[in-house]
């Protein structure tokens, strides 16, 4: 199963002292995200890819093991994504 | 209007809504007035988008427009919830394999219509086949869509009398949605066959799913006649009758053979689908009230087939043309009132065996006056609950 | 020709008549009332506007008055009547009328004006400097709000921070200054000159009083004002002076969720509050004494800027930008 940004979502970024905040035009939901989700809403823009991939990605961004832990909490932030709209699942 | 007015004249609000281009030249007095007839029968919006389409906005007083611009942010902010809260549905319904298609205002504003523009729309309305109904609330459910809260009777009123699901609202973000397997309830005189809607969808322009569709131009007109002049509600009136008026220029325009087709299977249509008289009455008032240029031979066919015995039409003018729009004057609002009243019981004897009518009558008077939500912005849970305390 | 040079007859007049008209910042109001009891506060509260033309265009018509024959005379109650419409409000004791005419009113400029976005915090300004004073009820704001504005700072409005997007420079709505119970007591003794209209008790929010616009902030009605300071102020008996700095990503949601119509203007108004919070260095402000925390505004407007600026505007599939400039 691999994610993407839910096309024509239009997100608006803005990031200070590493807070970031991002608004979504379509649903009018403003989002806080602490850095791991950011940096993961971030890299779907753009690219289809699975969990995996996603780990692989976020460890070697912020230094971490990607481990299962790792792996778990990034597929909370997939399904809270998917839920709130800002994602979709695209079929393999 | 084609003559200016002297300036202390009233300013007749369907004129304006046929032709703004006297607008620029009203008084101060004048916009006082047409301003507070546009919030009463909630045209603003339309009022203003008409505004903007003839280009007029630069010629008229900045502190005049300013609030045509804030009636037009609402309305922009509703189309962005309305396209949203549809994403969602087709995001929940998408898969499900039966046809979902788009009613009234969601329909207008997801394929972007004219009837959509200016427009305060407060609900999605959607049809699935009958027999789909429940997977339909499954999965609606499962995607945080619940029943509203409705007391024991307004239930069995939906379920067991209008055959109909209640109202589901969505548990986060409060849209209220209503799923239909039909246009008009089961329980009324008139029945559309729900199967020739279904057979006649057309796909919505830019959404691109098979499943996902709108009623087509002559059935989506027929449904909004039958919602106006036969469902309970015509606090809206007015804003119904833009509708139409919309929905009839853009399917009627220009001469070609697509318009031509539509004039000529309008009046059968309604026949077929049991609302010719609805239909009637549509093209009576928005020809007459609004000047929709529909073609003479249709209004001829149409009063062959839908008007009723005289002197019902007359009365019916009489109350419709009250009932749609308040005096000008702040005096005498008992006659629109009465009018208003009329028009409300006669729909409801449609719908209901009389036996039953007085009791529901007497319930929805108690509720009306409890109810306290203005139809202005959309508010978030936030914005809802903030309200709350600022008007302790 | 001003409200305060009219006299009482005159003034009682035009209320039961065409009504009072007032321009508050960007609106014209146009105010009556058939209750006789409303003319002297009125007269007094609104002393320092001039007087607008009858001709004029009216952006709200705010009326104050029993609504039908049965409530004048069966009843003790009033209601309003906006626009020329009775909302669906509940009608209200005829005691509490000045309180309801004044809420009225901010529900006019709260509800309706979107061509602006509204924020619900107070708004000062001193030296081309403004700050915004964001706050729950209770926490202080119009209290500090009332001090400031007895102290040189010029009142923008006690209860909304208005701004034209794309712009960021705030606009004044100068209105009578609405306190609550304790607060009354405090500003009469902070400034024992202070011209206030009657306390009513027995509102939801208990006895409200309110203070007469000064001249000056009704002159500068029309003057907008660069923010400068976002400063969430909470009063707290006993405790010392304490500022804390607060993140601007936080701010911003606080800011958004109170305010009164963000989610209306959609994008466009996200954009202009990010702008706004950007330009603003944004704190928390506990104060136990009013002095010292004038004291602390006072000083700080002075100073440069201190908080970072946005780091990041990246839109959908265009890749990250450079810092925008800011829109100040």
């Amino acid at each position: 199963m691999s994610w993407t940004l839910a096309p024509n979502a239009q997100l608006q970024w803005r990031s200070w002292e590493g807070e970031t905040v991002v608004y979504h035009p379509p649903s009018g939901d403003t989002h806080i995200l602490h850095p791991l989700a950011a940096e993961i809403l971030r890299h779907l823009d753009g690219h289809t890819i699975d969990i995996a991939q996603l780990a692989a990605h976020v460890a070697q961004t912020f230094d971490l093991q990607p481990d299962e832990e790792l792996h778990r909490q990034i597929e909370y932030c997939i399904n809270q994504f998917t839920n709130l709209g800002l994602i979709v699942h695209v079929p393999d | 209007m084609t003559t200016p007015l002297k300036t202390s004249q009233p300013v007749h609000l369907l004129d304006a809504l046929n032709d703004p281009s006297s607008l620029p030249s009203l008084s101060g007095p004048q916009w006082n007035q047409l301003i507070r007839l546009t919030r009463r029968t909630k045209s603003m919006a339309k009022l203003a988008h008409r505004v903007s389409a003839a280009g007029l906005d630069d010629q008229l007083d900045p502190r005049v427009l300013d609030h045509l611009l804030a009636s037009r942010a609402v309305a922009n902010q509703h189309r962005r919830v309305v396209s949203w809260e549809a994403d969602r549905v087709i995001a929940a319904l998408g898969d499900a394999g039966y046809d979902l298609i788009f009613l009234k205002g969601a329909a207008y504003v997801l394929s972007d219509m004219s009837a959509g523009h200016g427009r305060l729309i407060s609900d999605v309305d959607i049809m699935v086949p009958k027999v789909n109904i429940d997977d339909a609330e499954l999965r609606l459910h499962a995607a945080g869509w619940v029943p509203m809260k409705l007391d024991a009777y307004d239930q069995r009123y939906y379920r067991q009398w209008m055959h109909e699901l209640p109202p589901l609202r969505h548990k986060a973000r409060k849209g209220v949605l209503d799923v239909h397997h039909t246009i008009l309830p089961e329980s009324g005189r008139l029945r559309p066959d729900p199967a020739k809607l279904f057979a006649a969808a057309i796909p919505i322009p830019g959404i691109h799913h098979p499943r996902v569709k709108m009623l087509a131009p002559a059935d989506m007109i027929l449904h909004s006649a039958a919602h106006l002049f036969q469902d309970g509600d015509l606090a809206g009136g007015l804003r119904d009758l833009l509708d139409l008026d919309d929905l009839l220029r853009a399917a009627g325009a220009g001469d070609d053979e697509k318009s031509g087709a539509f004039w000529r299977s309008l009046v059968s249509r309604g026949k077929e689908l049991d609302l010719h008289r609805p239909l009637y009455y549509a093209l009576r008032f928005t020809s007459r009230l609004l000047r929709t240029p529909v073609p003479q031979a249709v209004l001829d066919e149409s009063s062959r087939t839908g008007k009723p015995m005289a002197p019902v039409p007359m009365i019916m003018d009489l109350l419709a043309d009250r009932a749609f729009v308040p005096d000008a004057g702040q005096g005498k609002r008992w006659g629109a009132s009465l009018a208003r009243w009329m028009l409300y019981v006669r729909s409801h004897w449609l719908r209901m065996p009389p036996l039953l009518l007085a009791q529901h009558l007497g319930k929805k008077a108690m509720r009306r006056f409890q109810k306290v939500e203005d139809e202005t912005a959309v508010k978030t849970k936030e914005e809802k609950n903030v309200d709350a305390k600022r008007l302790a | 020709m001003y409200i305060h040079e009219l006299s009482n007859t005159d003034v009682a007049r035009l209320l039961r008549g065409p009504g009072v008209r007032a321009r508050m910042g960007p609106f014209v109001f146009g105010m009556k009332t058939s209750l006789s009891q409303l003319v002297d506060p009125i007269h007094l509260l609104y002393a320092n506007y001039p007087l607008e033309p009858e001709e004029d265009f009216i952006d709200f018509e705010v009326a104050v008055s029993p609504r039908s024959w049965r409530e004048r005379w069966l009843s003790r109650n009033a209601s309003f009547i906006i626009d020329g419409e009775v909302p669906s409000f509940p009608s209200f004791e005829r005691s509490l009328a000045l309180p309801m005419f004044e809420w009225a009113v901010n529900w006019c400029v709260f509800t309706r004006p979107h061509q602006y976005l509204i924020l619900h915090s107070a708004v000062v300004e001193r030296n081309g400097h403004a700050v915004i004073l964001p706050g729950q009820p209770g926490a202080g704001k119009s209290t500090l709000c009332a001090g400031l504005s007895l102290r040189g700072w010029r009142l923008l409005s006690d209860e909304v921070c208005v701004m034209r997007p794309p712009c960021i420079d705030l606009i004044p709505v100068p209105r009578p200054i609405g306190l609550k119970e304790e607060s009354i007591n405090v500003i009469r003794a902070f400034e024992p000159g202070v011209v206030m209209g009657p306390a009513t008790p027995g509102t939801r929010k208990g006895t409200v009083a309110h203070i007469q616009v000064d001249a000056k902030s009704v002159a500068a009605g029309q003057v907008s004002a660069k923010p400068r300071l976002i400063v969430f102020p909470s009063y707290r008996a006993g405790v010392g002076l304490s500022l804390e700095p607060i993140s601007k990503a936080q701010t911003l949601l606080r800011i958004a969720q109170d305010a009164f119509n963000f989610s209306v203007l959609g994008a466009q108004g996200f954009d202009n509050l990010a702008a706004l919070v950007d330009a603003s260095d944004c704190f928390a402000l506990t104060y136990s004494s009013m002095d010292q925390a004038i004291e602390k505004l006072n000083e700080l407007i002075e100073l440069e800027p201190t908080q970072p600026k946005n780091e990041m505007t990246h839109h959908n599939n265009s890749g990250p930008r450079a810092n925008a400039e800011v829109m100040a």
